[in-house]
């Protein structure tokens, strides 16, 4: 009975040592294809980037991880119009983190402007035959709310208040606020913008600015204190206040779609078309590989500046 | 003794199917990769410009272009041009060889359309993109290829109209003017 019990004991043994995996991160490296393309509301000109992963500790260049020759189409208002758009391959300069020059390769399409609600798809065949899909919608306009004057007319308040609804869900807005102004120069009117922060660090000695960020909320306050930080910085070391004329101002609202949104919210990540990486797979919408599908769409508002407000400062007022 | 030894046998046994099951792991999860076959389509159109329709689905290929990546089957294609009634037509794609789909529009009587010149007042010798068609308004000239085209009107004491016609496949265009006066030939 003891050699039995010997037996069972060395085979168990045995069979843990043959079944162990040997764990190796660079064995068996499995490619993956990443399309990313975020379809902008302010443009007609769209980009579309497709990589591929290469294995850890790779010194591979992002213009290496490049795939070429894809063929890679975009479909607007599938439902409808069912326009097609073709897209086609370029090349920039742009710079690394080390300030170095780098050399990104894209692919772009020209002349698609996109509306609230339209559905969309896009494809990319590789050379070898790989096909990744995804579609999405382009989202619904915000229903808004806000205050029309700076400074606001309602007595002692002192910020520039602004709220939207949407209608299903939940969608990330990135709101901007700008100044339109001009500025003579010798004669010539030169047309100028300056964003507008949402409030002073009051927190940190020098008080710097705090520019809005994409958000979840569903309001925005253009703090007082700010927008009178920038009528200032408008111009800021000339004595001469009567060459700016204040035009008004302009608040603009991109609204992520359901997609975006979801990429947004998973890495906290600001838009930037070159920047999505290929290895940011907490969110992915794409059939066939990683990567981000998604679109925004934007809104403005015209805001008035109030008279008294430019003249405080010395400048005019501008059309 | 002996039924020890069988005992043993028999576990060895147990054992080492399990042992030879346990350490299969060709177990995947993930779908295998399917790759498309690259079966080509060449379509070329007289004019060419035409937008190229698969299926009822926009390709966003152009005349002459060829269209990737297809399945082996019978596609229904459409060419949809500006002006130009749309052409179906049946393509059937092949593995082995690249078709050659050509199709010319100015072959087809039903592309074309017509043009109906009237002016006021009439008798205006009638130009269409800068040849006299031997007419005078009002008139028609039949059997016109779709598109922009120049129409100028000349009457003796008016001043020449010219100005642009957009003829349609299968569409009649008015082609009207109201000619004035030249008040300078007038005087003299």
């Amino acid at each position: 009975m003891k050699i039995l019990k010997l037996i069972i004991i060395v085979a168990g043994l045995f069979a843990l040592i043959a079944c162990e995996d040997t764990v190796n991160p660079n064995d068996e490296f499995k490619e993956e294809i990443a399309l990313n393309c975020v379809i902008h509301g302010d443009s007609s000109y769209q980009i579309a980037t497709v990589l591929r992963s290469f294995p850890f500790g790779d010194e591979t260049s992002a213009a290496e991880s490049f795939v070429d020759d894809v063929q890679l189409r975009l479909w607007y208002d599938v439902d409808e119009q069912d326009d097609a758009f073709l897209f086609r391959d370029s090349v920039i300069t742009v710079q690394d983190e080390n300030g170095n020059d780098m050399k990104a390769k894209f692919y772009y399409i020209n002349g698609v402007n996109i509306e609230p609600e339209k559905a969309m798809e896009i494809e990319a065949i590789l050379p070898n035959g790989k096909r990744l899909f995804s579609s999405t919608k382009t989202p619904e306009k915000l229903t808004l709310s806000h205050d029309y004057f700076i400074p606001p007319e309602e007595f002692g308040r002192d910020y520039f208040h602004l709220e939207w609804y949407f209608p299903e869900g939940e969608r990330v807005v990135q709101p901007r606020m700008k100044i339109k102004y001009t500025y003579n120069n010798h004669g010539t009117k030169e047309y100028r913008e300056i964003f507008v922060p949402v409030k002073l660090d009051e927190n940190n000695g020098s008080a710097p600015p705090v520019y809005p960020s994409p958000v979840l909320d569903k309001e925005i306050d253009f703090y007082m204190n700010a927008i009178d930080w920038t009528m200032e910085k408008i111009s800021e070391g000339d004595s001469v206040k009567e060459n700016y004329s204040i035009i008004g101002a302009e608040v603009t609202l991109l609204v992520y779609d359901k997609n975006l949104t979801g990429y947004y919210t998973s890495t906290n990540t600001i838009l930037d078309d070159y920047s999505i990486r290929i290895d940011e797979i907490d969110f992915s919408n794409i059939e066939g590989g990683l990567g981000l599908f998604g679109s925004f769409i934007q809104q403005k508002i015209d805001v008035s500046i109030s008279s008294n407000y430019i003249i405080r400062y010395g400048y005019l007022i501008g059309k | 003794m002996r039924s020890l030894k069988i005992k043993i046998a028999l576990l060895l046994i147990i054992f080492a199917f399990f042992f030879a099951a346990g350490c299969n792991d060709e177990i995947s999860s993930s779908k295998p990769e399917e790759f498309l076959e690259n079966n080509m389509i060449f379509v070329d159109s007289n004019p060419q410009g035409a937008h190229i329709f698969l299926d009822g689905r926009n390709t966003a290929f152009v005349t002459p272009d060829t269209l990737k990546w297809l399945d082996v089957k019978s596609y229904d294609a459409t060419l949809k041009m500006e002006y130009f009634r749309d052409t179906s037509f049946q393509i059937t794609v092949a593995s082995s060889n690249v078709n050659n789909i050509f199709i010319d529009y100015t072959m087809n009587l039903k592309m074309y359309g017509a043009v109906k010149f009237i002016s006021t007042p009439s008798g205006a010798d009638i130009y269409f993109d800068g040849i006299f068609t031997g007419k005078t308004t009002p008139d028609a000239l039949l059997h016109v290829f779709p598109g922009e085209h120049v129409v100028i009107f000349e009457l003796e004491n008016y001043i020449p109209d010219t100005f642009m016609v957009y003829v349609y496949s299968s569409i009649t265009t008015d082609a009207v003017s109201q000619l004035e006066q030249d008040s300078l030939k007038i005087l003299n």
